[in-house]
């Protein structure tokens, strides 16, 4: 139908100069037109990701104490996941050092005066220095000591290496009595050939 | 002069490797201790040493073992008698006692007792404290060269009871017998 309709408007208008004028209700059916706007539609996506939990082996579950990063683990939903009053530590802090320098605790004193009285004085040999040293019949002046308090020795050794002679005084004695020469003789003709001898250091030698 | 009053002291301070270690000895006029202190090793650790510089040894011996030391000697001697000649002026604005460097020389005897002599050196002095030793090498801070016979003078009144200079080893021998019980432990 529409076919011939369409034929017999197109011949009357050839032959006959007319043309179909129609009423807007011819229209009715046909689709109203399509107008866009140049607004387009927003998708909104939240910029935080989506909440991840990682697990990390190093991390017993409920016995470390740790925080979270933001809110992620917080509320509602460290509820669900049996994690209240914990959460994973996954913004961790540095950790400054203060450096203590205790130099002057270290350098602590100590008494040690019992310790002292156990270690030996020493004298050397000053036989060298002796501007005339003293004659002895039948013996020779190998080694003088000076000064020393006799009295106040309670033991004494002879360093053969140094030549140095290594005595202990009694600490307890209060009185020192007179100060001393101590002499080591070479004697001849003596059956014993070496001699130990005392002179008061008021005698002068040499 | 009245020897029982007269006293001296020794000081030392043992730097080695890695450790620093001070001591004080003070001895009556016959050489017999009356108070003895040492301290702890103190061993700087690698930072310190990085962090400190050059400043460590200075820092160490003035700063930490000499103030130390001294503020815990309780016999306070009439003079400090010391081998390092960088410890006078440390010793005497801590200890306010005057400090004296002594050291054994080579040289002749001088002719008698007591005799001190100025070197060419500034402070400097060639001392015979008897008349059976070489003379000793005595350096006193520029503020006490004006008191060196004060000083002399209690050196000579000792020495003819001890020799001035051993208490020094005994002080040697008395902290290797230290390290070396430390080095057990």
């Amino acid at each position: 139908m529409a076919l011939f309709s369409e034929i017999a408007q197109k011949l009357s208008r050839i032959f006959l100069g007319r043309i179909v004028v129609r009423s807007l209700d011819d229209i009715h059916g046909s689709k109203p037109a399509r107008i866009d706007t140049h607004f387009r539609g927003a998708e909104v996506k939240p910029l935080r990701a989506e909440p991840r939990v990682n697990a990390a082996m190093f991390v017993r579950w409920k016995t470390l104490r740790a925080k979270s990063a933001g809110s992620l683990l917080c509320g509602e939903f460290s509820k669900k996941l049996g994690t209240e009053g914990m959460s994973f530590d996954a913004a961790r802090k540095l950790k400054v050092k203060r450096l203590k320098f205790n130099l002057k605790r270290r350098a602590k004193p100590r008494h040690a005066i019992a310790l002292m009285h156990r270690t030996p004085s020493t004298r050397r040999n000053r036989v060298n220095y002796l501007k005339k040293p003293p004659k002895f019949e039948r013996a020779t002046l190998l080694a003088l000591y000076s000064p020393i308090f006799q009295e106040k020795v309670t033991k004494s050794a002879l360093d053969k290496s140094s030549g140095n002679l290594l005595f202990w005084y009694d600490n307890k004695r209060i009185k020192a009595g007179e100060k001393s020469h101590l002499l080591l003789l070479r004697v001849f003709d003596w059956r014993e050939p070496l001699k130990w001898l005392w002179l008061s250091a008021d005698k002068k030698i040499g | 002069m009245n020897n029982i009053k007269l006293s001296l002291g020794y000081l030392t301070i043992n730097s080695r490797e890695n450790y620093f270690r001070g001591a004080a000895l003070v001895t009556d006029s016959r050489g017999i201790p009356t108070d003895f202190r040492y301290t702890e090793p103190v061993c700087p650790t690698k930072l310190e040493r990085v962090l400190y510089g050059s400043a460590l040894d200075i820092y160490l011996r003035e700063d930490i073992i000499l103030d130390n030391l001294l503020d815990a000697v309780e016999a306070k001697p009439s003079m400090w008698l010391l081998t390092d000649e960088t410890l006078i002026a440390p010793v005497q604005k801590i200890s306010r006692l005057p400090a004296v460097v002594i050291g054994a020389s080579a040289r002749f005897p001088l002719e008698y007792s007591g005799q001190c002599e100025p070197t060419g050196e500034s402070g400097v002095f060639m001392f015979q404290a008897d008349n059976i030793s070489a003379p000793l090498r005595l350096t006193v801070s520029p503020e006490n060269i004006a008191r060196i016979n004060q000083l002399t003078q209690m050196l000579t009144s000792a020495a003819e009871c001890m020799e001035l200079m051993e208490p020094f080893s005994r002080v040697e021998r008395a902290l290797d017998t230290v390290s070396e019980s430390e080095s057990k432990q």
